[in-house]
Parts: C-alpha cells; sequence; structure tokens
C-alpha cells in the first residue's frame, strides 16, 4: 500500500538522526556505552546514568504490547481516512517504550501480544509501526534486516538531515 | 492564602478577546478579595496563555510587578501558579499575585484537536519536538490528542487490575453521570439542562477507546483567576493554603507515555511528602478536586493518593463513594467534565468556594480540600 504520509517529522539533531534511519527501514535505539541500557525516544544523555556517551543500535523490531488505543475520531482531518486506526505504546525486547501504529490486526488488540515492527511506506515517508508477531514467520523488513546484517553494518547515518521530504497532503 | 478568585462565563464562543476574558476574570476575583488592581505585585500564568503579563498589566492599570512567571506543562498550572504565588509570598518576593488563564478554548485553538501541534509548510502538514501528544514521535502514528494518550493510561490501568470492559466503562462512566449530576445545580456548568444517565454514557460516540465522548472534558472560551495574599490581607473569608507543591518525575512532561507505570500520575513520596507537610492523612479530606481532562484521570488519581487501595477505585466509583453523601466527593462543581474547562483553574476556584462554605453543591462541613492535577497539588483549609 502506498499512501502519501499525512503527517511528516521536522526532526532536529538526534531525532533528525533516528528519522533518516527509518527512511532505510532501519530503527535506531541509543544505547549508554557506560551503563549499557538503551533508551528512546533520542536525548544526548542517558536517562538512566546521565552520560553523555552513547551508540546507536539497531533494534530487532520485537517488541510486546504496553497499552493501545483505537481512535474512532479524528483529531485532525490528515488522519480521517484512517480511521479507526490503532496506537500502540510497544516495550522493545532491547527495553525502550515506543508509539506505532498496529498495521494488519483491525479491532482490539490484547495487551502482551507480540508484536514486531514493520515500517509502513508511504509515497516518500516511511514510518515505524508493527504488525502482530506470527510465531516462525518472517517479515519483509526481518529479511532485509538479515541481508544487511550478512553484508555489514547497514549504511552509515547521515547527521544533519533537516527534513524528511515533505509532499503535499490529501486531508488539507 | 487565596483571598479571592474570579471567573467570566463559560461558553463555546465568547465575544470578547482572551485579553478581555482575562481581565474581566482578574477584576472579579480583585472585587472578591476587596482589593484594587494597584495592590497587585505578581502575576504567574499557564506557558500555554496566550495573554502576556505585559498588556495584562497595563490593561488592568497595574503599577508595577515584583514577579512575573509562567508555570509550563499544561494543566498542571492550574495548581501549579497557584503553588508558585503561595511560595513567592511566604519568600517575600510579593505580596498579592494573581493567577490567572484566559483562553477561547473551543471558538480558537481548541486543546483536544492536533491543529495547535501541525505547521502546513510547503503543502505538507509538518510536526516538530518531541512532546507527547504531536511531536515527531507520536503525530506520524496518530497519537495526537490528549484524550487518545489517556486512553492508553485507561487500558493499561485495566489490564494491570484483570479488569474487564464493561467494568472499566462502568467506572469510568459513574465518573461522567455523577459529575454531569452535580453540573445540574451549577449555574456557571456549560452542561446545565443536559442531565446523562449511564445509558446516555455507554451509547455515547467512542473516541479513543476506551474512552466516549462524555470521558471528555468540555472544551470552552473563559478565564479565571486566583488572587493570593499574605495571611489578613483580606476582610473576607478568604482559603488557607495548607500545602502546595509541584511535582515532576521523568517523562511526566506533559503526559506520561514513556514511565515504567503510565497509571500513576504523581509518586508516592510525593504524595506522602504532601500528606507528612500538612500533617493529615487522606481520610481527613473533605472534598477533592481533581483534574479530569479525562475520566480515567480520576480514577487513577483516587489510587494515586490513597483514597482507596490500588484497583480499588472501580468499586469506590461504583458504589458511588464519588457522589453527594458518599465517602469523598468529587469535582462537586461538575468538574471539567461538565462545569467546562478553563484549564483546570476554574477547578482550583470550586475548592476555594468549598472550603469558604459557599459552594452551589456545597459539601457539609467542608474543611479540608484536595485539589490536584498531574503536576501539582494543593490543600486548601479555612482561614483563622
Amino acid at each position: 500500500m502506498t499512501f502519501t504520509a499525512p503527517i511528516v517529522p521536522d526532526p532536529e539533531g538526534l531525532s533528525a538522526v533516528y528519522w533518516d534511519a527509518a527512511q532505510q527501514e532501519r530503527l535506531l535505539l541509543q544505547r549508554c556505552t557506560r551503563c549499557g541500557q538503551a533508551w528512546h525516544p533520542p536525548s544526548e544523555f542517558c536517562p538512566f546514568c546521565q552520560a553523555s556517551e552513547f551508540e546507536w543500535i539497531d533494534a530487532t523490531g520485537e517488541g510486546v504490547i504496553h497499552s493501545y488505543t483505537v481512535a474512532h475520531h479524528a483529531a485532525h482531518a490528515a488522519v480521517e481516512v484512517w480511521i479507526p486506526y490503532t496506537i500502540l505504546l510497544v516495550d522493545l525486547v532491547e527495553g525502550p517504550r515506543m508509539i506505532g501504529r498496529l498495521l494488519d490486526a483491525p479491532g482490539e488488540p490484547a495487551i502482551g501480544t507480540p508484536v514486531r515492527l514493520r515500517f509502513e511506506r508511504y509515497s516518500d515517508l516511511k514510518v515505524p509501526a508493527f504488525v502482530v508477531h506470527a510465531r516462525g514467520g518472517s517479515s519483509c523488513t526481518a529479511r532485509r534486516r538479515q541481508r544487511r546484517r550478512r553484508r555489514g553494518t547497514g549504511a552509515p547515518i547521515q547527521e544533519h538531515h533537516t527534513r524528511v521530504s515533505p509532499r503535499p497532503c490529501p486531508g488539507q | 492564602m487565596i483571598s479571592g478568585v474570579g471567573m467570566t462565563e463559560l461558553s463555546s464562543h465568547s465575544d470578547q478577546s482572551e485579553l478581555g476574558l482575562a481581565v474581566s476574570a482578574v477584576r472579579a476575583a480583585l472585587e472578591d478579595a476587596e482589593l484594587e488592581a494597584d495592590a497587585v505585585d505578581g502575576f504567574v500564568s499557564y506557558s500555554y496563555d496566550r495573554v502576556g503579563i505585559g498588556p495584562l498589566q497595563r490593561a488592568l492599570g497595574v503599577p508595577e510587578l515584583r514577579l512575573f512567571a509562567e508555570v509550563p506543562y499544561g494543566g498542571g498550572a492550574s495548581c501549579g501558579t497557584v503553588a508558585q504565588a503561595a511560595a513567592a509570598i511566604d519568600a517575600g518576593l510579593a505580596s498579592c499575585v494573581v493567577c490567572f488563564r484566559a483562553m477561547k478554548g473551543r471558538s480558537g485553538t481548541r486543546l483536544g484537536r492536533a491543529e495547535r501541534h501541525l505547521e502546513t509548510e510547503g503543502g505538507a502538514l509538518i510536526c516538530r519536538g518531541a512532546r507527547v501528544p504531536g511531536g515527531v514521535f507520536a503525530a506520524p502514528s496518530g497519537l495526537l490528542s490528549p484524550a487518545q494518550t489517556m486512553a492508553l493510561w485507561a487500558h493499561r490501568y485495566a489490564y494491570d487490575q484483570a479488569l474487564d470492559r464493561d467494568r472499566l466503562s462502568e467506572a469510568l462512566g459513574a465518573i461522567a453521570v455523577t459529575q454531569r449530576a452535580y453540573a445540574q445545580t451549577n449555574p456557571r456548568a456549560v452542561t446545565r439542562g443536559r442531565p446523562l444517565s449511564m445509558e446516555d454514557y455507554l451509547a455515547g460516540r467512542m473516541i479513543a477507546s476506551p474512552l466516549r465522548v462524555y470521558d471528555l472534558c468540555r472544551e470552552s472560551d473563559g478565564a479565571a483567576a486566583v488572587v493570593v495574599t499574605a495571611p489578613r490581607r483580606s476582610s473576607r473569608r478568604a482559603a488557607r493554603v495548607v500545602a502546595a507543591s509541584q511535582h515532576l518525575f521523568p517523562y511526566s512532561d506533559p503526559l506520561p507515555v514513556y514511565p515504567p507505570d503510565i497509571t500513576r500520575l504523581t509518586t508516592e513520596r510525593e504524595v506522602g511528602d504532601l500528606f507528612a507537610q500538612a500533617r493529615v492523612s487522606p481520610s481527613a479530606i473533605d472534598v477533592a478536586i481533581i483534574y479530569d481532562a479525562t475520566t480515567i484521570a480520576v480514577l487513577l488519581t483516587l489510587e494515586d493518593y490513597g483514597f482507596c487501595p490500588r484497583g480499588g477505585a472501580p468499586e469506590f466509583l461504583t458504589d458511588g463513594q464519588h457522589g453527594p453523601g458518599g465517602l469523598l466527593p468529587v469535582n462537586p462543581h461538575g468538574g471539567l467534565l461538565s462545569e467546562g474547562y478553563v484549564h483546570g483553574l476554574n477547578s482550583v476556584i470550586e475548592g476555594v468556594r468549598q472550603v469558604r462554605d459557599e459552594a452551589d453543591n456545597q459539601v457539609p462541613g467542608a474543611g479540608l480540600a484536595l485539589i490536584t492535577v498531574r503536576g501539582a497539588v494543593l490543600l486548601l483549609g479555612v482561614e483563622g
């Protein structure tokens, strides 16, 4: 499915690193090189030990549903085409929690359900989202990541991207 | 102490500007305090407020300000502004501080919608910053409103407490229905004349599951103001600030989704410190005014402050203990759900009215009122 993204992030600094990587279908987390804990959303300082030394790691994309809501009302005209849609809080296996849509399961999901990362692809933007984890299955994203791991560490991360290519949106 | 309170009419469309609304509310509060504008030497406002302190000073004719401050993180500023004002007065920085909030919250910028977070640039809709909801880690996934964010709290609470959907709806509905009933005898309430039954509640439109339209506060146009002074400044009966504090824990700014436990809006330490400072226990509280942007915040707060054991709020609510004659009347003005929404400062005013024994739905013998919001808390008592 190809949509034009309704809402385009214009991130700064470390958030831009995260979003640039997302365009390569990589979910990046920061990991503290002092205490070893990983975190999200991006921050210059480790929220656990306050160190400023960190490395970016590729998340596995595996997690469980911490909570969810099904939006039945569009809080902005831009997302009317999605209604109803499910918003998740996902606890990633690396520890951090993140927000993402549930793509493949209409209705109310169960908290605690394993989910797996799948990028939502618009014509010009990729947004991290989730699908219900099918045991033994292998998503396109996971296969791509495996190929990348075999090749090496993946594409280098751009440091100074300012905007994730905005395009007109139909909701305007 | 709080020596005066004032509010404008609450409506869905005010003809006044936000500055005009602010001036009306502050004048009413000063009149209530039997003070003139030249007595004011401080203003504390919400960071979200669009009325500048300088323009308000000129509009009211306040000759000199010694204290001016803004409190961030949304509704936390309701109790937060008063806590700052009380602390400034205790410290001798000022002697008469006005806290205010003026907003065209229904006809202007609506806090329940996402337009305020987004900008149109080159035909695209852009989000910036990291705030939840509406920032770059939330908006592209459609997390756009406070109601959606609080719905995440509600589902997690139900999961943690093994509460099925019907029980959760009964508990949240009990808040909405009781507060709407209170509002029927509050002349300021925007929902007066429109009572709500549990059947109506359950038939309400789902906005962000499990929250229905009646679980959400009523966006309004209006303004509220509170005058905080040193003791014995006013000849009228005033409300004594027994305890006041602000409170922030990591990732609680402004709406928690990242803390380990998203079903607690404060911490045990904060609550313990508050009751220790006031030298009372939760059972001493006669009336609770709880910031109710949505019903779930009321349920969680009842447990946070020890009015119910963990997991006990649904039973407390379905038993009607928050209603008239219950163990702890909650939001007897109807709350933000049913009186209207001046970003919680109208609820602070209800707390003042209760301890002054002049509320529309007066809790008999209300000597101690707890007023709380995620981010700040006040305990008000009877002066003297």
